[in-house]
């Protein structure tokens, strides 16, 4: 099926199996902030933010967010800068929320300021 | 993981009942617990276009439709007056806000969950829900019966003079509850206490008239409402899983039956 939505203000579409999960969909186009931690619906770490509400991306099915608005920490950078010098290590932890590298606690750091 | 091989956002009530009767049709409520199946699903029904995610209400009744999230419930301004923060109360250990923004309140009743601390709630107020196929019917009499294919289409609060209080009993933060607890109190003579996580299916008992009318007027003793809780608790069924056995069930049935009770005394006061 095809699906359309506005991802961090780019309108976006793509082809789609009905059962794509929202967290594979925006993963699909870049977004690699978003990170499946427990596969539980408990952990937070694929938060996007769905119409401006955060929302566990890894229980969404893609086909639900067709004609959304969705948010992921790479559209919302100035903001997810702002709670960065919270963390420890901030030169690292925002080369990792820059680079969507996912190494060591640090895949933590998305997760962190999306929920922040 | 679920396998979906069709997605229909339905257009209508009727075509999502019609959708919904084969057995390999699967209507979608925040996907939370249906996610976590192996289950096979031909076709699922997406509710969300037909506006059922709004809690409306009036003079009477509160109305929720069934998409309506435990977000949506936990920061109502009106359901939280009525049942005097209770709403919120019931929702905030489950999980956190992401999951709450997807979690409606129509997959939490139609599930019938055991662990449901939505159903506790809720069937301590005088609540109805209207199915496509059934109409209306007590949240009591729903709760108890068979899933069928029927579709949820909203529950209907009806508004009464009253007091309301709900506990839960978990073993950290934001896990499934090992009890649930809800005691209503109202002006109309059916005062309730609610058990559910026991870990059976919520379920409801009367209290006696003239205990209803002590807590009212805050008059019963710390003896009086141990001996109460004891006779309600002992009106349930308890049983035991990897969170706990039908022993500590029971004794916590209890206890939250006497707190409950002991903060409704409080709320009556104020």
């Amino acid at each position: 099926m095809k699906i359309s939505m506005i991802l961090n203000g780019k309108k976006t579409e793509a082809e789609i199996d009905a059962d794509m999960l929202l967290i594979d969909f925006v993963r699909s186009q870049g977004c690699y902030s978003v990170k499946r931690g427990c596969e539980t619906s408990n952990c937070g770490l694929c938060t996007v933010f769905l119409e401006g509400k955060p929302v566990l991306s890894c229980s969404v099915l893609a086909a639900r967010a067709n004609g959304c608005k969705v948010d992921t920490l790479e559209g919302l950078q100035e903001e997810a800068e702002e709670f960065v010098p919270l963390l420890p290590d901030r030169r690292r932890a925002v080369r990792v929320l820059q680079s969507g590298d996912d190494y060591e606690c640090d895949c933590a750091v998305p997760g962190k300021s999306g929920s922040e | 993981m679920i396998k979906i091989k069709d997605y229909i956002r339905a257009g209508s009530l009727e075509e999502a009942y019609e959708l919904n009767q084969k057995r390999s049709a699967c209507i979608l409520g925040g996907m939370l617990w249906t996610k976590m199946g192996e289950r096979q699903v031909q076709t699922a029904i997406d509710l969300s276009g037909l506006g059922l995610d709004q809690i409306e209400e009036s003079e009477e009744e509160f109305s929720i439709g069934c998409m309506v999230t435990l977000r949506q419930m936990e920061e109502h301004e009106g359901l939280n007056a009525y049942t005097d923060g209770e709403a919120r109360e019931s929702v905030r250990s489950i999980v956190g806000v992401q999951f709450r923004n997807l979690a409606t309140v129509g997959g939490s009743i139609f599930g019938r969950f055991g662990f449901s601390d939505v159903l506790t709630l809720f069937l301590a107020l005088d609540t109805e829900v209207e199915l496509v196929h059934a109409g209306r019917m007590s949240l009591a009499e729903f709760a108890c019966s068979k899933r069928d294919r029927d579709v949820l289409v909203r529950l209907i609060v009806k508004k009464h003079e009253g007091v309301t209080v709900y506990q839960s009993h978990r073993n950290s933060r934001t896990d499934f509850p090992v009890l649930t607890c809800a005691v209503r109190v109202e002006d109309r003579e059916k005062d309730v206490a609610v058990l559910g996580a026991r870990p059976a299916k919520a379920a409801r008992v009367e209290l006696p008239a003239e205990l209803a009318k002590r807590l009212a007027a805050g008059k019963a003793s710390a003896e009086e409402l141990k001996a109460a809780a004891s006779e309600i608790s002992d009106q349930f069924t308890y049983g035991s899983n990897m969170r706990g056995s039908a022993g500590v069930s029971s004794s916590s049935g209890t206890g939250a039956a006497r707190r409950c009770m002991e903060e409704i005394q409080k709320k009556e006061e104020q």
